[in-house]
């Protein structure tokens, strides 16, 4: 069985780029378009491996899903950033919350699938 | 140095950074830009448009972007996927005003000005036709593409204590990241 990803963007052309990416790569998406939503289809799918999340977003930001992640007992869960912040203030928030990774769109796909295949390796 | 020339002079340094980040980013999608002359026609001609707005506010500056195409134009924007429907489009061209802005925001951010971004709305239309701005701190540029023109309007709103300061050089320890990069933790 593959590996499934959960991805978090209220943008449709950014869910289906990064599942586009991944579904190649092997990996099993799940979608979710805001971060309420991503912590209702994280509960519905607890063997979800990693999260590709965005940062502003209605209803809840990616930094809020992030602290709501850490505080529902998942810490080890990696959880990387796919956003157009860049700023650093930023960054080290989601640093200290546990983010493994901080991608600033546009991505590239080769780096993103890079990073999801090290990532669930290392926590498989 | 008078207030409004310190403004103007920022103001149209802005739009260096304006111009840099809509080519950046649609080339970054496969679509190369050229950047007209000042004073092209704001004009998509017969059929459907799309425009996409999204405001902004910081210290002591405030404003909006605007992105306008034909419909055709925003339907090449995804290579390989068909964008057909309007929840697509406008998903699609509200995500690149999104990061256009977000591309301009963290040039800025290398100039000491932070913004926060709102959130995109887009509008469909027939014959779109803005207008030009008559005030100084509103500029469209028009780009051509292979894909037909496009058009991004830059409008800013100083108060007194806006300061655009220097670039920072992109070693300088807290420089914000920039598109594409990724940082593992």
């Amino acid at each position: 069985m593959s590996t499934k990803v959960l991805v978090v963007d209220d943008s449709l052309m950014v869910r289906q780029q990064v599942g586009r990416a991944l579904t190649a790569a092997g990996f099993t998406i799940v979608e979710a378009v805001d971060g309420a939503d991503a912590l209702e289809k994280l509960a519905a799918t607890p063997e979800a491996a990693l999260v590709v999340c965005d940062v502003n977003m209605p209803r809840m930001s990616g930094i809020e899903f992030l602290e709501n992640v850490r505080r529902d007992g998942r810490p080890a869960l990696p959880v990387v950033m796919l956003t157009t912040e860049g700023q650093p203030e930023l960054i080290q928030k989601a640093k200290a919350l546990g983010a493994k990774g901080w991608i600033v769109k546009p991505f590239k796909p080769e780096l993103l699938v890079a990073a999801v295949k090290k990532l669930t390796a290392a926590a498989a | 140095m008078s207030v409004n020339t310190a403004f103007a002079e920022a103001f149209a340094s802005i739009q260096l950074h304006v111009v840099k980040a809509s080519t950046e980013l649609f080339e970054a999608y496969d679509t190369p830009l050229s950047h007209l002359q000042d004073g092209a026609s704001i004009d998509l001609g017969a059929g459907d448009g799309v425009a996409s707005i999204i405001g902004y506010a910081g210290s002591n500056i405030r404003g909006a972007l605007v992105l306008l195409a034909s419909r055709e134009f925003a339907a090449k924007l995804q290579p390989g996927i068909d964008v057909v429907s309007d929840a697509e489009i406008r998903d699609l061209f509200g995500e690149f005003s999104n990061m256009l802005l977000g591309r301009i925001k963290n040039q800025l951010l290398r100039r000491s000005v932070v913004l926060m971004l709102a959130t995109p709305t887009t509008l469909f239309g027939k014959e779109l036709r803005l207008p030009t701005p008559t005030g100084g701190t509103s500029t469209w540029h028009a780009f051509d593409s292979p894909h037909g023109r496009v058009f991004v309007r830059f409008d800013a709103t100083f108060d007194p204590g806006f300061v655009l300061g220097d670039e920072e050089p992109d070693s300088a320890e807290d420089a914000p990241a920039a598109e594409g990069d990724l940082m593992m933790f």
